[in-house]
């Protein structure tokens, strides 16, 4: 009597588990978050879990590569790892979602994930609650591409207490390897932390001769230098504007720091200008950066007609020609007037290849992360064309971006899918020079960046993970006091 | 006596029921419970996450007063019915049970502003549960005779308990070391091992955990404890908390029973800890009529109960009539200005009330951003400024609920649409807020409809000016005179006037009084003046001889007010200000002639 039932029982859970037999055909693909339909990603990355935002009582999708077929029950789809690497082997996943909505089933408009090129298996990035004055709850993260493990590099949580407050910002790696590595530690206990060839170092970056320790960072390719800019940076807040934070220089310039020798020397240090965001030429002979002239007395009143004419501090592109043997430099040379069409421009990046730079545009100022109508454009180094990633751009922020070392793929932080909080993407640079549709950082629960109310900035490529422990660097940041630098004169060719 | 310790956790239930909801409200708008899978794993990774998991989940309940309440006086009588169990306290000295449930009652009532400082997510019960934690460690520990079974035990909990419990945990191990050595019940191997292995796990435990969780290993070993901070030092923040748990440590060493050999001793140590049981609460209870009455006001703004917020600021006026030191807050002031300009009274009752600057009865300094930036911010129509204390309050003491309705508000009036389903999502995920988020759900596409509905009908017209890039500067007052002091909007609507006017009123400035008035006059077309406007007029008028003083309608009770005011105040001469203040009748004080000459020096924040 027994056995009925059990073959009952498996007609029933096939029905239930399978494809439908009969359904109706819908002209419309499914409305996934993340968006993963038609996506190009890397051959190495985790499963792209999503959620079917789709109105219905059940729904089936089927992932399969003419081989190997798998079948997910229910809205939110989340593929094993075990499945997900037999699906990748053919280089291209075709998905089908199946849909019922009271009696009727519906096949939606299938669609497909191409696997292309591997991406570096590692990045970081720092994690924040968006804010203007408190910093409490900071960490860099590392995340491993290929599954969804990440840990945290160091977190302010580790060595401040509420009394003595830690700012940490600006993680940066010499040619993606964690070897030689670098993040800011401000405040408490303050300095930059190096790691040069696997050794701890931390240093004030600060001189009498300069305006600030270093900033953003840019790790020369080739020789033991980094180039930062030095900022004075300040805050505000809008009243009404969506944009809600405003974020200036009151002075900012750029200089070099030569880790052998530690000394700090200046790039350009132009009082009306505001110089910042280096970045270097893969072969180490160009530093990429920007620059915006604003002239104004250095007074008590300078912060207040800096904010007030904001709108109007418009940045340019610049590059420089440097030789890392002799440390001199060239005369500066303007790349992309940005200003003179009304705009602003910030991070520019150069792929790995030195054929494309590519920045953020946006209307102005040089924080772009708090300006909506930022968008990410792109040089071509070659014949100094430009163009807007209309292909990756959405109406809302796009900023932060990184080649990874194949030169291969980007990352890049948005606020596309909720106007406020960072998250990050990744897109294939396709060989016309053109960029694929861009897709959300798989999640394993693919409702969390819905839910998590933390930014995500500065993603950086890296080839492997950062190997120091958090409570390495912890002990080592309570423990060493921040050398100072030697200042040098400006080189000029 | 047995029935009569009932009556201490009852006469507690009914005292924070029917007098102190106004705090059980606030502590429980500043904490967070979501049912959510992601939320719940951020407390995972971190010792003592799991109590103060449970702790924000009996925090929630602090919604509704008398049932929050309720819970709370149930575990506080558990606490001292385990105790007697645990350690076999006679019920003839039962009182002494309650000596810890009494130290976590004042450590709580005592908070007052520290309410909105108080980093520790789920603060509120995390001594009481961590009190119950570590008797249950002494309870399950105690168990165990055999030497091999006592070593793993105790080092399982050593490590598991501090997982669970940080602090509290490590207590609960040493008082059972105490315990058992003090117990006769114990070979001599199995009283070295527990004494040892826990020596290890006190040494041990929060080094393990600094391995996988970020936490300043410092702290390891008080790791479940609000921390210090905002002058909130080691003797407030965590010496009563480690006082409770001393309390463990003595129990088991002494002899009860012994000391029920004499009838008079018994009487005696149940009298005294009778008295030491109340006198604790009592004594620390922090008890302000100010600071009950900014509660109950800003939770009657919250709920847009504006007449309910003059009216505490009438009643509090009132209970301090015969006092002549007494003055509002200028939290009172503020609030009770924006309830005015909510309900159109402004001109009608302002200078009505009592003004003041009334320093709050604070240990430490508890900036006016954290305790009514948001309300104020929101409602004067600066979601921008709003939402800027939204974000400093989410990251030094971790998202409420109320931050959430707020960041939902500002989305929403942004229009923002994603960004307030997902505020509005976190609040569906709460037991008592996710009313509010299906009723903002339904409105807020529709702008129409939102331009219709409170509080938005009364912050909408309020945004009419072009955005500023500006700074508070931490002082949410004198901010909010600049906003509407400074330049009119090209396009203001007629309730920008008329809080325009109010504000120029306020800062007595004739020059920025003239302009507003009749931007308001044309605007806002009263049928009426009402008396403070014309108090203001008239006065103005007659300081500058203005022509108008003939041609605006002052009604007959301005102009007579005015001339007793004057004649009063000629009467009273050269005196202080605060002899001359109080020398002028009290028919006269409630008057703008009053306000503008004689409130001054009135401390902003």
């Amino acid at each position: 009597m027994r056995t009925p039932s059990v073959i009952l029982l498996a007609v029933t859970f096939a029905a239930c588990s399978g494809v439908p037999g009969t359904f109706d055909k819908s002209n419309l693909k499914p409305s996934l978050f993340p968006d993963y339909t038609d996506v190009t990603a890397p051959s190495n990355i985790a499963p792209l879990n999503f959620i079917i935002q789709e109105e219905g009582d059940r729904f089936i999708t089927v992932l399969e590569n003419g081989r190997k077929s798998i079948t997910v029950t229910g809205k939110q789809v989340r593929i094993k790892d075990r499945q997900w690497k037999g699906l990748k082997k053919d280089g291209k996943i075709d998905v089908s979602v199946y849909k019922k909505t009271g009696s009727q089933w519906t096949a939606m408009q299938p669609f497909s994930i191409t696997l292309e090129d591997d991406i570096d298996p590692f990045i970081s990035y720092r994690q924040i609650m968006p804010s203007v004055d408190s910093y409490q709850d900071l960490s860099i993260i590392q995340r491993s591409l290929e599954s969804f493990r990440s840990k945290v590099v160091y977190s302010n949580s580790m060595v401040q207490d509420l009394g003595n407050g830690q700012c940490i910002n600006c993680h940066h790696y010499r040619n993606y390897s964690t070897d030689n590595m670098q993040f800011h530690v401000r405040q408490y206990l303050g300095g930059t932390v190096m790691v040069i060839d696997g050794n701890l170092r931390k240093v004030n970056l600060k001189t009498d001769s300069t305006i600030s320790a270093g900033v953003y960072p840019a790790w020369h390719p080739t020789h033991d230098y980094i180039a930062y800019s030095t900022n004075m940076t300040y805050q505000s807040v809008h009243t009404v504007d969506p944009n809600r934070i405003e974020v200036v220089d009151l002075e900012s310039d750029l200089i070099l720091y030569n880790i052998k020798d530690n000394a700090v020397s200046v790039i350009e240090n132009d009082p009306d200008r505001f110089e910042c965001f280096p970045a270097w030429s893969p072969d180490g002979r160009m530093l990429y950066y920007v620059s915006a002239r604003y002239e104004t007395p250095f007074d008590d009143d300078r912060m207040d007609r800096i904010f007030a004419d904001c709108r109007s501090i418009k940045y340019n592109l610049y590059c420089k020609p440097f030789d890392p043997d002799t440390r001199t430099w060239g005369k500066s040379v303007l790349l992309f007037d940005a200003a003179s069409a009304g705009k602003s421009v910030t991070l520019p990046r150069v792929s790995p290849d030195g054929r494309w730079l590519i920045f953020a545009l946006g209307e102005y100022g040089v924080f772009h992360i708090w300006h909506r109508d930022s968008d990410l454009w792109m040089m071509d180094l070659a014949d100094g064309s430009i163009r807007p990633l209309d292909e990756i751009n959405s109406p809302e922020v796009e900023s932060y971006h990184s080649w990874s070392s194949n030169g291969k793929w980007i990352i890049f932080s948005t606020r596309r899918e909720d106007g406020a909080y960072t998250r990050l993407y990744l897109s294939h640079l396709e060989a016309d020079g053109h960029f694929s549709k861009p897709f959300a950082l798989p999640q394993k629960k693919p409702g969390f960046n819905r839910n998590y109310m933390y930014s995500f900035n500065i993603p950086e490529f890296m080839k492997e993970p950062v190997h120091i422990t958090p409570r390495k660097f912890a002990s080592f940041i309570e423990a060493a006091p921040a050398s100072p630098v030697r200042y040098e004169p400006k080189l000029q060719k | 006596m047995a029935k009569a310790r009932w009556i201490l956790p009852v006469a507690l239930w009914g005292v924070l029921t029917f007098f102190s909801y106004e705090f059980l409200l606030k502590v429980e708008e500043r904490s967070l419970f979501l049912y959510d899978a992601l939320w719940l794993k951020d407390f995972l990774i971190k010792p003592s996450g799991i109590l103060s998991f449970l702790s924000l989940f009996l925090t929630q309940f602090l919604h509704i007063p008398w049932l929050g309440a309720l819970i709370w006086t149930i575990l506080l009588t558990l606490s001292a019915e385990l105790t007697r169990i645990i350690f076999r306290i006679p019920v003839t000295l039962s009182a002494l049970t309650f000596i810890p449930a009494s130290i976590f009652v004042a450590y709580n009532m005592s908070m007052g502003y520290t309410v909105y400082l108080t980093n520790l997510p789920g603060y509120f019960y995390m001594p009481l549960l961590g009190y119950l934690w570590a008797l249950l460690t002494v309870t399950v520990l105690r168990k165990e005779r055999k030497a091999a079974v006592l070593l793993i035990l105790f080092l399982t909990w050593g490590f598991a308990g501090y997982y669970i419990a940080g602090f509290y945990s490590l207590a609960g191990t040493v008082a059972t070391c105490i315990y058992i050595s003090v117990s006769g019940d114990y070979s001599r191997t199995g009283k070295i091992l527990p004494i040892a292995v826990t020596a290890v796990s006190l040494l041990l435990a929060p080094v393990a955990f600094a391995g996988t969780t970020t936490y300043n290993i410092s702290n390891g070993w008080i790791i479940g404890m609000p921390e210090q901070d905002y002058g909130l030092t080691f003797t407030r923040m965590q010496l009563p908390l480690m006082l409770a748990m001393v309390c463990l440590a003595i129990a088991p060493v002494i002899k009860f029973r012994n000391v029920l050999s004499g009838k008079g001793i018994t009487m005696a140590i149940q009298s005294a800890a009778i008295a030491v049981v109340i006198a604790v609460p009592s004594l620390f209870w922090f008890r302000d009529d100010n600071f009950k009455a900014e509660l109950g006001m800003i939770r009657a703004t919250e709920l847009m109960d504006w007449d309910k917020v003059t009216d505490i600021y009438s009643k509090l006026q009132n209970r301090h009539e015969k006092d002549p030191s007494w003055q509002p807050t200028r939290v009172h002031v503020l609030l009770k200005d924006l309830a005015l300009i909510k309900t159109g009274q402004e001109g009608e009752r302002a200078y009505g009330f009592e003004n003041g600057c009334k320093k709050q009865k604070t240990r430490c300094d508890v900036p006016m951003a954290f305790q009514i930036g948001k309300i104020l911010h929101l409602n004067y129509g600066i979601p921008g400024i709003c939402n800027r204390w939204c974000d400093e309050e989410a990251v030094l003491f971790g998202c409420n609920y109320l931050t959430y309705k707020y960041y939902a508000m500002i989305a929403i009036l942004l229009n923002d649409n994603t960004l307030t389903e997902e505020y509005l999502d976190k609040l569906e995920k709460t037991l008592f807020y996710r009313k509010w988020a299906r009723e903002q759900r339904k409105i807020y596409r529709d702008r129409d409809l939102l331009a219709q509905t409170a509080p938005y009908d009364m912050i909408i017209p309020l945004m009419c000016y072009d955005d500023i890039i500006t700074s508070d500067l931490n002082g949410c007052e004198y901010f909010l005179i600049n906003h509407f002091n400074g330049p009119m909007p090209a396009n203001s609507t007629p309730l920008y006037d008329r809080v325009a006017l109010y504000f120029a009123l306020d800062s007595k400035q004739s020059a920025l009084f003239w302009p507003r008035f009749n931007i308001y006059l044309n605007s806002n077309k009263p049928s009426r003046i009402a008396r403070f406007y014309q108090e203001a007029a008239y006065l103005f008028c007659n300081i500058e001889n203005d022509p108008r003083l003939e041609t605006l309608p002052f009604n007959e009770k301005t102009r007579n007010l005015y001339k007793s005011f004057m004649q009063s105040a000629s009467r009273i001469g050269m005196k202080s200000l605060k002899d001359a203040r109080n020398a002028i009748p009290a028919n006269l004080r409630h008057s703008y002639y009053f306000y503008f000459y004689y409130v001054n020096e009135l401390e902003m924040f």
